[in-house]
This record gives C-alpha cells, structure tokens and sequence, in this order.
C-alpha cells in the first residue's frame, strides 16, 4: 500500500502547473544567463524572472524589486538576520528580539551574532505557543535594531499576530523579519497592512520546488543588508550567484497559484483536519497542542500520553508524518519547542505532527485516523498492567 | 532509524505481553528503568519447579525494546531458571541486528529479569 502524506509542512507536492512552468522553462530558448541583459537569450531569462517576481510580489502585496531570490527559507532567515545586524549593528545597535520557539534557521544566526557580540532577547510563549505584542513591546530597547518572528510555528502550527507586532515595530521604528515559510500561501500575507520590513518565503513549502525562496525587503524601509556571499555582483550584490531561472519561475507559479487559492483552500483543508482530530479524540490521553488558539489551517499536533514516541512513529507504518521525537529530526533531543509549551521530555517525544495539504483526501484523512486509533492503542497494552507489576514487584 | 527485520516482526507479532485477563497470583515480577526517561521493562515469571512455566512482559520504550522482550520471553519459555542468569546481552542484541546505542535499554530488560529470578524464594 502506497504512504499517506501527512507531513505538508515539512514540504508540499509539486502542483503539476508549477511542473509544467518549469518544464516549458527548461525547453524553451530562455537558457542564457539572466545576468547577460545584453543579448536575447539572457534578456528571455531576465523577463521571465521579472515576471517571478511579479508573482512573489502579488502574493505579499510588496514590490517586485523588493524580491531577493535565495535558495530557500534557512538562507532567507540567516541573511536578513546576518545581514541587517551586521550592516546596521555598529552604528545603530546591537540587540534583536526574537522567540524561543522560532526555527533553528532564525535561532541559530542569533547565537552566531551573540558570539559576535550582539545581545538578543528570547522571548517566551504562552501555553499555546503565542507570543503577545506586549512582551514584544516590552522587549524594546534604544539599541534594538530588528525584531525576527515567525508567522505560523512549523511544529504546532500556532498563528502569531504579526499586524499587532508590525505595528509595535513600525512605532519604535525597528526593523520586523518574519518567516512565512508555513504561512505563505496557507493566510494572507500583506506586507504593508501587516508593517513587514523583510520576509522569507520558500517555494517547496507551497507547492514549488525546493531549492529556491525569497527574501524581500520592503524598499521604502530598507535596500541595504551585509551579503553572506560575495562575488558577482548579483541581485545588488545581496545575494550573488546565477539566477536558477526554471526554478524561479517555478516558485513564480506557485505563489500565483497561491494568491488564487489561499481563500478558497484553506477551508476544506482545515474541515479534513478537525474531521481528522474528531476521529482520533475519543482516544483517551490526547493533548492538542495550542487547541486555544488560531492554527494554521493545515497542522493538527498531537502529544500522546502512556506511548514511547519512537515506537509510536514506528507503528504508524504508511503514514508519513512528523514527530517530536529525536529519533525523526537531526537533532538529539526531543522537541524545544514542545518543551517551551510546558510538554515534558516523554510527552514532546510522543507527540505526532499531521500536516495536511491541497492533494489530501477524506479517505486519506479516515485511513489516517484508523492507523493511528491501532498503534496508540495496541502500543498502550504494553503498558496497561505496569502500575500493577511495579507494584508486584515492590 | 531503520529497523531490521527480526525486530518489525517482533514488533509486529508480539506474543506474551502481559494481558488483562493474566493473573499475577503465584508469579513474582521484576521491573527495571523509568518511563520518564524512556525506557522500562516489567517481567512477570511463573515457575514450575527449576522450569520457567510462562514469562511475560510489559514494556515502555523503543521499537527494539519491545522486540527484545518479545524475543526474550520467547526464548525463555521452558527453560530452566539457570536461563535466565546465562543471558547473553550482546548475542540477543546481534539476533535482533540492534544497534549498539541501544545497548543500555537492552541492560534494562536483564536487569528486569535478574530482579525477577532474586524475587523468587530460595529453594
């Protein structure tokens, strides 16, 4: 029996028209380098990138010059965190406030500027996973030069109110990040209403490619960051390196696709959800996590008690879903972010991240359910006498 | 992590865990590790003379855990209690192809046997 596909967030299927842009891209006569404007072939390259970027603009509501391509999200993240603190941090200031529960692309730049020096506040959600405008505000300092949050967290798929933090940033003049790797295409994205100065994007969680993404930065706030890279002269010397044309028109496509579906989608994906957690909730012993606050429509996390977290990826065998477990990430322990919601070690361990998307089904969504219902609950009968043979025991 | 196929099939077929309707009257049991840090293991052994009558289990841990007890309790299964003590960890471990970082939750199970066999009276 083929895998069931549960795990969007970590990355979605290519739509078939993102597939058939590249396609027409790869054959057609736009081979030449975008960077060679001076003759037809690069100009052809040059136009359709143009035309990208008019996509990727149209979906935040920014301005296509304001669209750096990039190779992904993680590149994103570390250069508009890199960048802005190392371009802006001598004269302005050295402090940036960030979450303790942003991903490690935004985590780990920050650790790197504190061995550089910088000081970089963490701050702490609440019990469902929100960071509050205030705490934001509170965080501010003369010397803060950027603040860096997360729209949609990736593991628990908790909505943070970015306007009311746009707005907070935009009245003490502070430059706002946010990843929207799990947002875009999934909630509205507006980069004026919402006071966004930079944004990462990344095609292949909406539906393109991997390997491509975007940073953009609002123009009227900011044009100039420190590169991670050099030489080239690319992209204003922001980003150098030869522009990778059919995967730029590909992530181009999808964010087009995207502008047209986010209303539309979102709906049905987040009725197979709750259809989904209706199914499993009659299992004693399930905690949603951040079930009091706005999630992303697609995302339904699951920490389940009384079952070992490696065994239970293990008995659910044909669906490819995520965990809070070591065992499935790079990392070796269990789930920092689960853990800043007051789960403990065990519970982040057995905790099942279901990410649905624009391909599932009703069928796969009862299929789903009916695995996981059996291995929690064939996993629980190793367990069920334990209390009564620690007690034979003793 | 891959799993071998010894241990998707123990784990598949698990046999002699310990079920509801099991009385505990006359075994002694012996239990091992802690939940919350991952691993545990709970045996409870019936003897018939210098003869292991039936051994089962409960188990709280990872995929090769839970092999390793099924596959031990079978294996154990009408032996005599000396069994018990000549349990080679390292040979269960390459019959089950587990990997070596998983040697410490395969101590527990042993240890959760050896405090079994002291539960027993002396004869």
């Amino acid at each position: 029996m083929k895998d069931i596909y549960f795990d969007n967030a970590a990355s979605t299927p290519v739509d078939p028209r993102v597939t058939e842009a590249m396609h027409d891209c790869l054959c057609a006569e736009s081979y030449g380098n975008p960077a060679a404007g001076i003759h037809g072939h690069g100009a052809a390259a040059g136009k359709l990138i143009e035309q990208a970027s008019v996509q990727v603009a149209g979906l935040i509501n920014g301005m296509p010059q304001g669209v750096i391509w990039t190779s992904g999200a993680t590149e994103s993240d570390n250069l508009a965190i890199l960048g802005v603190a190392r371009f802006r941090g001598e004269m302005q200031g050295k402090h940036i406030v960030t979450s303790i529960t942003e991903h490690s692309a935004v985590l780990e730049p920050c650790r790197q500027l504190q061995s550089e020096g910088f000081d970089i506040t963490y701050l702490h959600p609440d019990s469902e996973g929100r960071i509050s405008p205030e705490s934001v505000k509170n965080a501010l300092r003369e010397n803060t030069i950027l603040v860096s949050l997360m729209h949609v967290n990736n593991e628990i798929g908790v909505i943070q109110d970015i306007a009311a933090v746009g707005q907070v940033c935009r009245d003490s003049d502070t430059l706002f990040h946010v990843d929207a790797a799990q947002s875009a295409g999934r909630l509205a994205l507006d980069v004026v209403a919402q006071n966004i100065d930079l944004l990462s994007l990344s095609a292949h969680k909406m539906y393109g490619p991997k390997g491509i993404g975007v940073l953009y930065l609002n123009p009227q706030r900011i044009n100039r960051l420190q590169p991670l890279m050099h030489g080239g002269g690319h992209q204003h010397g922001l980003r150098p390196g030869t522009l990778p044309t059919h995967q730029i028109v590909g992530m181009g496509m999808a964010c087009e696709i995207a502008q047209a579906a986010v209303d539309s989608e979102s709906g049905g994906i987040e009725r197979l959800r709750e259809t989904l957690w209706s199914e499993i909730a009659t299992l004693p012993g399930l905690i949603r996590n951040s079930a009091n606050a706005d999630t992303v429509c697609g995302i339904l996390s699951v920490s389940v008690a009384e079952v070992e977290g490696e065994s239970l990826i293990h008995a659910l065998r044909g669906l490819s879903v995520s965990s809070g477990s070591a065992c499935n990430t790079a990392s070796d322990d269990a789930s920092y972010v689960l853990r800043a919601l007051g789960r403990h070690d065990s519970l982040a361990e057995s905790t099942i991240r279901f990410s649905l998307g624009r391909y599932t089904t009703a069928k796969e969504v009862a299929e789903a359910a009916a695995v996981f219902r059996n291995a929690v609950t064939e996993l629980r009968c190793y367990v069920s006498r334990m209390d009564e043979v620690i007690e034979h025991a003793v | 992590m891959q799993y071998s196929s010894q241990v998707n099939e123990y784990c598949k077929n698990t046999t002699n865990v310990l079920a509801v309707s099991d009385s505990l009257n006359g075994c002694v049991a012996g239990v091992a590790g802690d939940p919350a840090k991952g691993a545990w293991v709970g045996f409870v052994l019936r003897v018939d003379g210098q003869r292991i009558a039936s051994l089962k289990f409960q188990v709280f841990g990872c995929p090769q855990l839970l092999a390793a007890c099924a596959y031990v309790a079978e294996q154990l299964q009408d032996c005599e209690l000396t069994a018990i003590d000549r349990l080679d960890t390292a040979e269960l471990m390459l019959s089950l192809q587990i990997p070596t970082e998983k040697a410490g939750k395969i101590l527990i199970l042993q240890d959760a046997l050896i405090w079994c066999r002291r539960g027993l009276p002396a004869d």
